[in-house]
């Protein structure tokens, strides 16, 4: 059980390490990233909570897309160029059950999406803190209450996309299970 | 002992499409191969020899038949981690450099993590991919990519080694490398089972062959006997004249011998090559 933990541990991690070195990936970081900034520009004129979640919402949304296409790549990836390729092939010949494999695989994807996120939820956070300082100074002036927002809740929406996505890359994984199954 | 791999009335069917047309791979096929030995599996395209070594590593199920692995029933657990494989026209994870994926498949083979620095680096060595180890392996060049699947077949000390055609797409220089790896395993007492259309290179690297044709086995023995014409014979002359020639052909068939043919001996374009090229660059 123990061996067992540890090749998936290890399949994981090879799986991290490709889709981090490929360039669909730091691509994709990019695009978010620049989502995530273009939200400063996001104006709503009740200088309140609602803007800083209007923007939180918008960076999230475009988190969740491109993470979505990253998820279904990384995972179409596996089955249709590395299970065809023969990469996988050399893997399956080692003393490793195939569940440790694609459980592997699984956790690696979901560990490169939990880079993603993070990333991209770091630099919303400074976004929106930018913001609030800003919102801050604005209330002081006319003396209304200052808008706030939470570590805490940018943890939990974190944590949120994190299972979403998860989610995602286990039903394209099944999908693609199955349909290699009534294929081959 | 158990021989290393033995293959009985195997049958493989493929179905293809939808309407599950099926085409036998492999026909029949019972098989040998004894440990210690190098043994070569030829066939021309298609004859189903990947197929077979696929089954054997239990890659593929067969359709019928029965395989024993270093005495284990199918590629158990237990039998794996004993075997190494590279598969043919091999494919890896391109991002990773040659030392990693070495590394990897050696902790997945079950290498202790102690051993594990010295084992990678040996097979890298054997593998004469020290150099290039640091390098991602999707710039690596056909040759390489060859020698590292060797590499990350060996790493873990199989007892039997798997490989399937070793040196497609590999100069000759760096296949006579691949043959002096493989020789080096027999040393050390490992049997190596291969696949090659290189059939010179065969006749020189093993001890057994066999020859596959539509999936059926057409012929199974040790490389000397299956060549050898005992009833043939061949001398080299040299300053030979005309004269000479002529008496011997007398003195021969004062005996009852004759002489069907006389030809001066080629050397093959593949000694020559080597003889002219000092090595590729990578090698
Ligand atoms: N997955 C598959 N589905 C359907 N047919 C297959 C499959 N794999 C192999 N075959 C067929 O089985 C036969 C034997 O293939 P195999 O790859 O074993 O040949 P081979 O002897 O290794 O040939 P080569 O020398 O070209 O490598 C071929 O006719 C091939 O088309
Ligand atoms: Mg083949």
């Amino acid at each position: 059980m123990n061996d067992s933990l540890r090749r998936t541990l290890w399949i994981s991690r090879v799986t991290f390490l490709e889709a981090v070195r490929q360039r669909f990936f730091a691509f994709l970081l990019l695009l978010g990233a620049a989502m995530v900034l273009s939200s400063v520009s996001l104006r709503v004129f009740d200088f309140g909570h609602g803007e800083l979640k209007f923007i939180a919402d918008f960076g999230f949304g475009g988190m969740f897309f491109f993470g979505s296409v990253l998820a279904v790549v990384m995972t179409a990836q596996l089955f249709f160029s590395e299970i065809d390729n023969k990469t996988a092939l050399t893997l399956l010949a080692k003393p490793l059950s195939r569940a440790e494999f694609l459980l592997g695989k699984f956790c690696g994807a979901w560990a490169v999406l939990g880079v993603f996120i993070v990333v991209l939820a770091g630099l919303q956070g400074i976004v929106l803190w930018a913001r609030e300082q800003e919102l801050i100074a604005l209330a002081e002036q006319s003396g209304k209450l200052p808008a706030t927002f939470s570590v805490g809740g940018l943890g939990q929406l974190i944590l949120m996309q994190w299972l979403r996505l998860g989610v995602v890359i286990a039903i394209v994984l099944a999908i693609s299970a199955l349909a290699r199954t009534y294929s081959a | 002992m158990s021989p290393a791999i033995s293959v009985r009335h195997l049958t493989k069917d493929f179905r293809i499409g939808i309407r599950g047309l099926k085409l036998r791979a492999v026909d029949d096929l019972s098989l040998e191969v004894p440990r210690g030995q190098v043994f070569g599996l030829l066939g021309p395209n298609g004859c189903g020899k990947s197929t077979t070594l696929k089954i054997v590593l239990g890659l593929v199920a067969a359709t019928a038949g029965e395989i024993g692995i270093l005495g284990h029933p199918s590629a158990t657990s237990a039998a794996r981690r004993r075997t190494g494989f590279l598969p043919e026209a091999p494919y890896f994870h391109k991002f990773l450099t040659g030392r990693e994926l070495v590394r990897y498949c050696a902790q997945l083979s079950g290498v202790a993590s102690a051993d594990l620095d010295a084992a990678v680096e040996d097979a890298l060595g054997l593998a004469a991919m020290t150099e290039a180890a640091s390098r991602p392996i999707g710039t690596y060049s056909k040759g390489m990519l060859q020698r590292i699947g060797f590499a990350q077949a060996v790493v873990h000390d199989p007892e039997l080694v798997i490989l399937d055609e070793p040196t497609a797409g590999v100069d000759p220089v760096g296949s006579a490398a691949i043959g002096r790896m493989i020789h080096a395993m027999r040393a050390k007492g490992k049997t190596v089972v291969l696949c090659s259309h290189l059939l010179g290179q065969v006749e020189q690297v093993c001890d057994r062959v066999a020859i596959m044709d539509r999936g059926k086995l057409v012929l199974e023995g040790a490389v000397d006997d299956v060549l050898a014409r005992r009833d043939r014979h061949v001398m080299t002359i040299e300053a030979m004249t005309p004269a000479a020639r002529a008496a011997a052909e007398a003195a021969l068939e004062a005996h009852g011998a004759k002489v069907t043919s006389v030809t001066h001996p080629r050397r093959s374009l593949e000694d020559l090559f080597r003889e002219l090229v000092t090595g590729s660059r990578d090698a």
